[in-house]
């Protein structure tokens, strides 16, 4: 009876992670430039939007995306997020950053300010808002002593975000990048609850940088 | 002598469960150094004595004998962004003195309220730290400009937010940090945006 009930389990949990964790994601793309280039030394910085606390972009998502612009073909030179933001205390907090070009226009009028980024050689700001949340749970798991865990639950996680590419040499938005990403996650639980993750966060991010680096290369 | 003695060991104990429940505290914050944006100004700096021994206390049965030392630390703050804000910068240790001194302008922070938020009482893992500070500006001789009203947001990352005492008093030393972090920020951007202050800037004879 154990072998079959075990048979049965490992033939579902085989199915779930066919059927299940997959991961699907839609980019859209909108130039408004199309003589987009980044020269030699030229540099780009990611910056998360985190001025409403409950909607922040994540730190790590921001790292994930900077991480693959700056490896590989067609690699970028990308400012770590922090160090920059550090360096040019106070006006890129998230309660003081600049929202539009028109008000980064008006920062760098500033020759302390302009004079840092000129030394960063940025050409480049891009600005990430969104961030990934769960947006259904059903089912249930229920522990009993030392027994186990006995139950079925999944959920949905939905990632969404919205990157503006803001061009330093002239003040301009030069275009948007949209990802939407959504994927389902399992957790069944026979005795043992053995997680079968859909990676919705790492896809949107893939999702992104691929993006970033067709546009920018 | 054995009464004294239990009597001793009872009294020892209950300080030692009282301690365990307290939280004294005394924050050293950090912030990254601003970028030179001086206007030209000389200006007095005036720390009132209730703000330079700032100590936030709180005793119930939640927060059982809290006392966050936080004087010191604003001070350092103030003294660190102030120098980057204007030409020249000096503490004062009255408003009178300002009267016979040649100073554009006095500068004196109250401080208006703190809140604290801990991971259980809010259903996160993160520590948050809420700071209200009145920035009043004067003239030398006392003649109003404006009021700052300014305040400050700090969180922890979920990671130093765990249930144990000693996690506890990192997320708040981190929350309180970020919180300075963010009303030092807005202080310096609110002398270049504030109405009332370029009012007052383009006023002043040239």
């Amino acid at each position: 009876m154990l072998i079959l009930f075990s048979r049965i389990l490992f033939f579902a949990l085989i199915g779930l992670n066919i059927v299940g964790c997959n991961t699907v994601t839609v980019v859209d793309e909108h130039k408004s430039t199309t003589n987009i280039q980044l020269g030699d030394n030229e540099s780009i910085v990611l910056l998360g939007r985190r001025h409403l606390s409950q909607h922040e972009t994540e730190l790590d998502y921001i790292s994930c995306v900077g991480k693959q612009l700056s490896a590989g073909e067609g690699r970028l030179n990308v400012i770590p997020e922090q160090q920059f933001i550090d360096s040019m205390y106070p006006y890129f907090d998230p309660s003081t950053a600049p929202m539009n070009v028109k008000k980064l226009d008006k920062l760098i009028q500033h020759p302390n300010i302009l004079k840092k980024l000129v030394d960063y050689k940025i050409h480049y700001f891009i600005w990430i808002e969104g961030n990934t949340k769960t947006i259904e749970k059903t089912g249930a798991i229920s522990c009993v002593g030392h027994a186990g865990c006995f139950g079925f639950a999944t959920w949905q996680d939905e990632a969404i975000y919205e990157a503006k590419i803001w061009n330093l040499k002239n003040t301009s938005v030069s275009g948007k990048i949209h990802t939407e990403t959504q994927g389902t996650s399992f957790l069944p639980a026979v005795i043992i609850p053995i997680p079968l993750l859909a990676r919705v966060q790492s896809d949107a991010c893939d999702g992104m940088a691929t993006q970033l680096k067709e546009f920018l290369n | 002598m054995r009464k004294l003695s239990l009597s001793f060991i009872l009294c020892s104990l209950l300080l030692l469960t009282a301690c365990e429940q307290s939280m004294v505290l005394e924050t050293r914050l950090d912030i990254p150094q601003p970028i030179d944006t001086k206007l030209p100004l000389d200006i007095a700096i005036f720390y009132e004595e209730s703000l330079r021994e700032y100590v936030y206390t709180e005793n119930n049965d939640d927060r059982r004998n809290w006392a966050i030392t936080i004087g010191p630390s604003q001070i350092a703050i103030f003294e660190q962004v102030l120098p980057s804000m204007f030409s020249t910068i000096e503490t004062i240790n009255n408003l009178d003195e300002a009267k016979y001194q040649h100073y554009d302008a006095v500068i004196v922070p109250e401080i208006k309220d703190i809140q604290f938020a801990l991971p259980y009482e809010t259903k996160t893992k993160i520590h948050e730290t809420w700071i209200k500070y009145i920035i009043h500006i004067q003239e030398a001789d006392g003649e109003f400009i404006t009021d700052l009203n300014l305040s400050g947001y700090g969180k922890s990352l979920p990671n130093t937010s765990i249930d144990f005492l000693l996690d506890e008093r990192e997320g708040l030393v981190i929350s309180t940090n970020e919180a300075y972090r963010d009303l030092a920020a807005k202080l310096i951007v609110s002398f270049q945006s504030d109405p009332a202050i370029n009012e007052w800037l383009d006023a002043r004879p040239k």
